[in-house]
């Protein structure tokens, strides 16, 4: 296939590059690599300049499902995904709570299950458009464990302890802000952080903490996973 | 008085019964098999970050991400590095060697496609499929590192082009491991001649003269 490939192309320009000879004397030299050197550099920069309307058109699909899931690419920082039973599956929260809570999924549910349509983007560029999230919005969760009027921000821990993130009590108490356990009407899979993750609208996805098990009301933010290594903590898209 | 870029001088093969990347000595293919073996942990890298698959079996993505920055950087920074202080050889006289073409290398590649045989070619430089591989692979690790630098440093550029940049490196990615395939594949193809060329198994010296 590579050999076959590479003889294609090469007729391609072979013929451009007969007829430039025939036209200059007899053995000067004509510059077909280094126009497959600029062409190449020129398609990549035509790539980084069109790549971002180019996805858009394709919906965002054009390499996300080759390489992730249903347009995602799946990220994790821990050693591999965690296995999680959700039939013992509890959302602790806790800090500055009257009424600290450790939630099983029926109970979660029985806050109030609703959905959000919204687009999923990576900080790296990506994105996932129209997605459907289900599952509790966050103020609900807050609301009742009952804050204290101290907490004016919302941590939260992945459930392997290793990834963190923090949102403002405003950010958190914005509807749009979703403990998600199902995505387009099914189950979240173990690579979208099942069985219950965050999604913040209007963020970047490092926002969105997956395999979530903590919510911690407090007065102090904490320094989310990847601030610790130079992302912004401010991850409103721009 | 300044010279003209076409007065650099270009390597030529010192031991005409010597295949010309053989004739440069024992260190080029050092060079060669050490930013080989680089790149090739960046590809490999790069696998592990973009495929799910790969993320669920491995995991420690900040890790593999420093890796492959890292990889990648030392693998485009030995090949040009280690050759320039090399006697009586420039990394712009390689630049040409591989920039380089005449009528007889379109007679070569034209005879190569109407055939599927590889015909004879002057063993003093590379031959047209080589120079044609070599204009690809260089285009493609300077569009890999620009793009892998923007992807690195993301806060400091838009949104718009961090996509166009995740769209670009995932396609160049694509289209380098092609081309190492295809390098690799002519390499076992003829592995008589490129093999012990790799390892360096006659000596033939260190120093190519310029012309």
């Amino acid at each position: 296939m590579v050999v076959l490939g590479t003889k294609i192309a090469s007729l391609c320009v072979l013929s451009n590059v007969r007829r430039r000879e025939q036209l200059s004397s007899e053995g000067e030299a004509s510059r077909l690599p280094r126009r497959v050197f600029l062409g190449m550099l020129g398609a990549g920069g035509a790539l980084v300049v069109a790549g971002s309307t180019v996805e858009k058109i394709l919906g965002g699909s054009l390499l996300g499902t080759s390489v992730g899931l249903g347009g995602y690419h799946i990220y994790t920082v821990g050693p591999g995904y965690p296995a999680i039973d959700p039939t013992s599956y509890r959302l602790v929260v806790q800090g500055g709570a009257k009424q600290p809570m450790a939630l099983s999924l029926q109970e979660l549910k029985g806050l109030g299950f609703s959905e959000l349509k919204a687009t999923f983007h990576c900080v790296t560029g990506w994105e996932v458009p129209n997605q459907i999230f289900g599952g509790v919005p966050l103020y609900r969760v807050i609301n009742a464990a009952g804050p204290n009027p101290e907490a004016r921000f919302v941590n939260f821990y992945s459930l392997d302890g290793i990834y963190t993130e923090t949102l403002s009590m405003a950010d958190a108490m914005n509807p749009s802000t979703m403990v998600v356990t199902h995505l387009d009407r099914s189950p979240l899979s173990v690579e979208h952080g099942a069985p219950v993750r965050l999604f913040v609208d209007g963020m970047y996805g490092y926002k969105s903490i997956k395999w979530l098990g903590k919510i911690e009301l407090s007065p102090k933010p904490i320094t989310g996973y990847w601030e610790n290594y130079g992302y912004p903590a401010d991850a409103q898209i721009t | 008085m300044p010279r003209s870029p076409k007065q650099v001088p270009i390597w030529t093969n010192p031991n005409p019964s010597l295949p010309w990347s053989k004739a440069m000595g024992s260190r080029v293919a050092r060079v060669h098999n050490v930013s080989a073996g680089l790149f090739f942990a960046c590809l490999l890298s790069g696998l592990a970050l973009d495929f799910s698959v790969f993320q669920g079996w491995i995991g420690h993505r900040e890790f593999v991400r420093e890796f492959h920055v890292i990889t990648g950087i030392l693998a485009v920074l030995v090949g040009m590095v280690a050759f320039s202080p090399l006697k009586g050889f420039r990394i712009l006289g390689m630049w040409r060697m591989f920039m380089g073409w005449t009528h007889v290398d379109s007679e070569w590649l034209g005879a190569w496609i109407s055939t599927f045989q590889r015909p004879a070619y002057g063993r003093d430089r590379p031959n047209p499929g080589q120079k044609l591989g070599a204009s690809a692979i260089f285009a493609s690790m300077v569009v890999l590192a620009a793009t892998g630098l923007i992807l690195r440093f993301f806060a400091y550029f838009p949104l718009w082009m961090r996509s166009g940049s995740t769209l670009a490196h995932n396609l160049f990615f694509y289209l380098v491991s092609a081309l190492v395939i295809g390098h690799i594949v002519f390499v076992v193809a003829s592995r008589d001649k490129a093999i012990p060329v790799l390892s360096q198994d006659q000596n033939v010296g260190d120093s190519p003269k310029s012309e």
